[in-house]
């Protein structure tokens, strides 16, 4: 699970931090650009102002050096034995040379010049005359005076030389420099923290003294330096330099300039360590809201994820009764709503529970109910005998027409107050339907089953007194044993049903379980599969039971009749497979089998010299099937049958299903030759319109009528009846279940066609049936 | 000649304005301008008499005083010192180069000024002293008085007026007039050019008497 979730955009987990990434992450970029951007220009500009400072600070430096040496001149020249020796120049120069030179290097000057009052050079650092054209009035005033000399640039200072200090009268001059280069050093750049440069920009640049070591000068000298006031850049040897220039002096129109320049990494040192410092602070900062965040985000979804398994679990059916602790409001709402909802749940699981297990009106268990607590009790104890009883109300629906449905609650809920009274805790009672209802015992013990069911019914011997009315209710109850009668609930249940059924239409109070009872067994089911392939196995067989024609004393036909024998269950009765055959539509493959293996037994009579009429049994299902005639028809044409000699014998209810159909059909075997025969009539539901439409030639009265004929008077009645009702309609006669010679007689008396039943013959295979005939021609022939 | 006499006669001529001849002088602004340095020159006076007494050039209250000193070639000028104080005193104009070392008591001897021109005078010790002997080649020079007013009697003949004063900015040449004295005759010169500001701390007088004035 954690899987998918992870990285899943929906995950509410994962989308808080997601968001709160982005925030920390617009927020950082943000203030990182507006603190960097700030900062650098802060410290750009710190460092423009430290480059002014600087530049200041050089500037000074140089303006005091010019100063001091404005000062020291002016002393030198105030200087007793300096004026004599200039006033003494012409003659005695060498002493001039050798004062003035100590003179110098007092003062800290590179060079000096000593003029008389009319400009002549009496001495100088100079010996050869490059300094001729130096006029030292000019270079007067204060502020600094530059003089080049040989390609050399000297920042000078000069003086008058006045013999009577306070005179008008100028008596000479001294002029005194120091050497540009010198003017830049060591102490500048421990001062400024600088390199400082003077230079006349030229192509080349012209570097009258630099701090910069020559590498450096070198590339200075080819650059392109801006002298615009600001902060510039070069590059040398892949070190980027900061710079700033300024105006030192003029010289012969040209400017001269001083040059600071700084290393960008050093220029911007702090800022890059206070950047350093905040990346870092930020990351920090970052990490630990982030990590709130993940507390934050875990703090709502631990509980919300919490509360999935819980809600999970209670869809599971398992009611949980420990809730993630409380953490916010939120969450403790969502928590009390889930488990306030699990509340409901269990409110309306019992409400369910009890509508699907309990029946409502009775408050008894239902059927559901019953039947799992069977399954339950079977699954228990092997050895145990378990009893199920089945009970239902007999015309329960009529007590509910007459008393109305209300007072026939009531009544059921009479009854079940008496049944309860009865067992209590020694059985489990249930209403299994309307007026049904199922009582289990479950360890039964020694008792019969029928005992049980005895005592139950007896319960209800005493009538209900009901609002005034006086009520005789009578049950009927079927009982099923397990192991006995079956192993499975439902089968019990099943067999206590069929066993109910039975009293039912036997109008027994109770009745215990018998195989025999089972029309609708699996067994049954079993068998329609195996009837078929019987079919092809050649399990079938016919029997062939004759008709006596009572007048002419003949076999003038034979009803065949069909006997299967299985491999397994042995003989099985027609009654236990044709009934089903016909529900399933197996049985139009055994008609066919039928009419195909009666008509080829006809032939094989004939072709022995005897013509026997065939009558085989029809179903409503072969009727209806269309192709039945035309399946005759072949079989007709397939054996050489006359049809004169072949009956189908349909029974009354064949025909109800389907009339129009079914009489359609008829029609058109009739039409074929074949005769049509009623099978036990009396016994179905047709009426006598219906009777009129029926293109029959022959009635076959039901051997319920005619098996107690020789005793029974209502029969006798019956069967005259019959016999007059069928010539009256142009019909012959059949009378089956003929059983003795009374019978006979009184058939023959009364005009009936034909007899059959064991008074003549049971139905017999081909080989027994062909020696009774045989007999029976003897014998006939005998007592004529 | 008796000092006191010529003095006597000498400042009797300069009260009484006395002197045949007399010499103006005026600024460009035609102010009187004091203590130029006027003297007579005529070649054919041949032995010229050295006029005075051995003037001095003393030095009071750091000062040198007189502050303008005119005196005939060949005159000796003593040094006194009249402050409590060193100085000492030089001068490195080609017309005299010397130095003297005067203490208060310390007398220095007198020394020959022997060349023409202007000899222009500090002290070593205090650069405010400033003080000026102007050497001229004739018996007949004088200041001008506050009035700028100098007068002299002087033989009749043709001279040769010339004018010094350390402030005149105007050039020798045209401070050069000729004059022809017969008698009572005047003469006035009027500076074209702006005097240069005085170094001098206070006027000085042409006499130690001038507190009279």
């Amino acid at each position: 699970m954690s899987k998918r979730t992870l990285g899943n955009i929906n995950s509410l987990k994962n989308r808080m931090m997601l968001i709160f990434l982005l925030l920390i992450i617009v927020i950082l970029a943000v203030t990182l650009q507006i603190v960097q951007s700030a900062t650098y220009n802060h410290s750009t500009e710190q460092l423009l102002r430290h480059t002014q400072t600087s530049m200041s600070v050089v500037k000074d430096n140089i303006r005091n050096r010019s100063n001091i040496l404005e000062n020291a001149l002016g002393n030198l020249v105030k200087d007793f034995s300096i004026k004599q020796l200039i006033a003494g120049g012409a003659d005695d120069q060498a002493s001039l040379i050798s004062a003035m030179e100590n003179q110098q290097n007092r003062i800290n000057a590179d060079i000096y010049m000593v003029f008389s009052e009319n400009n002549t050079l009496l001495a100088s650092t100079f010996i050869d005359n490059d300094v001729a054209a130096v006029v030292p009035a000019n270079f007067q005033g204060t502020g600094k005076h530059w003089i080049e000399i040989d390609q050399q640039f000297y920042m000078v200072k000069v003086s008058p030389v006045r013999f009577v200090e306070t005179s008008q009268k100028i008596n000479g001059w001294v002029l005194m420099g120091i050497k540009a280069a010198n003017l830049v050093g060591q102490e500048l750049y421990d001062l400024t923290d600088m390199q400082v440069s003077l230079f006349k920009p030229s192509k080349p640049n012209l570097i009258l003294g630099s701090t910069f070591s020559t590498d450096v000068l070198d590339e200075l000298s080819l650059q392109d330096l801006s002298v615009y006031a600001g902060l510039h850049m070069f590059k040398h040897k892949g070190m980027d330099y900061i710079y700033t220039t300024d105006v030192l002096g003029v010289l012969q129109d040209l400017s001269l300039y001083i040059l600071l320049a700084i290393p960008v990494e050093k220029a911007y040192l702090s800022y890059n360590s206070l950047l350093f410092q905040l990346v870092g602070l930020l990351a920090v900062a970052a990490f630990i809201t982030l990590f709130a965040a993940m507390i934050l985000s875990r703090g709502i979804t631990f509980p919300v994820s919490q509360l999935v398994k819980v809600a999970k679990k209670i869809r599971l059916g398992e009611y949980v009764t420990k809730f993630p602790s409380p953490s916010t409001n939120e969450i403790d709402e969502l928590s009390v709503a889930i488990s306030e909802m699990q509340e409901g749940i269990k409110t309306r699981q019992e409400e369910i529970n009890h509508l699907a297990y309990f029946d409502t009106l009775t408050t008894l268990p239902n059927r559901n109910q019953f039947s799992l607590h069977l399954s339950k009790t079977l699954a228990g104890d092997d050895n145990k005998k378990v009893t199920v009883l089945m009970m239902d109300i007999d015309r329960f629906k009529e007590i509910n027409d007459t008393v109305g449905h209300d007072v026939g609650d009531i009544v059921l809920t009479l009854i079940v107050d008496r049944l309860l009274g009865y067992g209590g805790n020694k059985a489990f009672y249930a209403r299994t339907g309307g007026d049904e209802f199922g009582i289990v015992f479950d360890d039964s013990g020694e008792h019969d089953p029928a005992e049980l069911a005895a005592s139950i019914h007896s319960v209800f011997e005493l009538p209900f007194n009901i609002e005034g009315m006086v009520l005789d209710i009578h049950t009927s109850i079927g009982v099923a044993v397990y192991p006995i009668d079956a192993q499975t609930s439902q089968g019990l249940m099943q067999c206590a049903d069929i066993a109910l059924y039975s009293c039912k239409g036997k109008h027994h109070p109770y009745a215990v379980y018998k195989p025999e009872l089972n029309k609708h067994s699996m067994q049954r089911l079993n068998l329609m599969s195996e009837l078929k392939e019987a079919l092809n196995l050649g399990q079938l067989e016919l029997y062939y039971q004759p008709k006596l024609h009572i007048k002419d004393k003949v076999i003038s036909s034979v009803e065949c009749l069909i006997r299967w024998n299985h491999p397994v269950h042995g003989f099985v009765p027609p009654d236990n497979f044709i009934p089903l055959a016909e529900q399933t539509g197996v049985i139009r493959d055994v008609t066919h089998w039928v009419l195909k293996e009666a008509l080829r037994q006809q032939q094989q009579w004939r072709l022995g010299g005897h013509d026997i009429a065939i009558a085989a049994n029809i179903s409503a299902v072969d009727l209806i099937d269309m192709k039945l005639p035309a399946y005759v028809a072949q079989l007709m044409t397939e054996f050489d049958v006359d049809a004169k000699l072949l009956t189908l014998e349909v029974t009354e209810s064949t025909v109800m299903g389907d009339p129009e159909s079914a009489l359609k059909a008829l029609n058109t075997l009739r039409d074929m030759g074949i005769s049509l025969s009623i099978d036990d009539f009396g016994t179905g539901f047709s009426s006598m319109a219906q009777l009129k439409k029926m293109p029959v030639d022959e009635l076959k009265i039901d051997m319920a009528f005619v098996l107690g004929l020789a005793k029974n008077p209502d029969d006798k009645v019956m069967v005259k009846t019959l016999i007059s009702l069928a010539n009256n309609l142009g019909l012959t006669t059949v009378a089956e279940g003929v059983e003795d010679e009374a019978s006979l007689d009184f058939l023959s008396l009364h005009g009936c066609t034909k007899a059959q039943g064991y008074f003549i013959s049971k139905p017999l295979p081909v080989p027994k049936f062909n020696l009774w005939y045989a007999n029976f021609l003897n014998t006939k022939q005998t007592s004529i | 000649m008796k000092k006191p006499l010529v003095g006597a006669m000498l400042l009797l001529s300069s009260i009484c304005q006395a002197g045949n001849v007399e010499v103006w002088v005026f600024d460009n602004n035609n102010k009187p301008v004091v203590n130029v340095a006027v003297h007579l020159n005529n070649q054919n006076i041949v032995s010229l008499p050295v006029v005075q007494d051995m003037p001095i050039m003393d030095q009071i209250k750091k000062q040198f005083s007189p502050h303008i000193l005119v005196v005939q070639k060949n005159t000796q000028i003593r040094f006194p010192n009249s402050d409590l104080i060193k100085h000492h005193v030089y001068s490195f104009s080609p017309a005299k180069v010397f130095q003297l070392k005067l203490y208060k008591g310390l007398n220095a001897d007198p020394l020959l000024f022997s060349k023409t021109g202007v000899v222009e005078l500090g002290c070593n010790v205090h650069d405010s002293m400033l003080g000026y002997i102007y050497v001229v080649d004739t018996p007949y020079f004088g200041k001008t008085d506050a009035n700028g007013r100098f007068s002299i009697e002087v033989p009749d003949a043709d001279y040769q007026v010339r004018l010094w004063h350390p402030q005149i900015q105007d050039g020798m040449d045209s401070l050069l007039k000729t004059l022809a004295v017969n008698g009572r005759s005047n003469i006035s010169f009027t500076l074209q050019q702006t005097l240069l500001p005085s170094s001098v701390l206070y006027e000085q007088d042409t006499e130690e008497f001038g507190d009279y004035e």
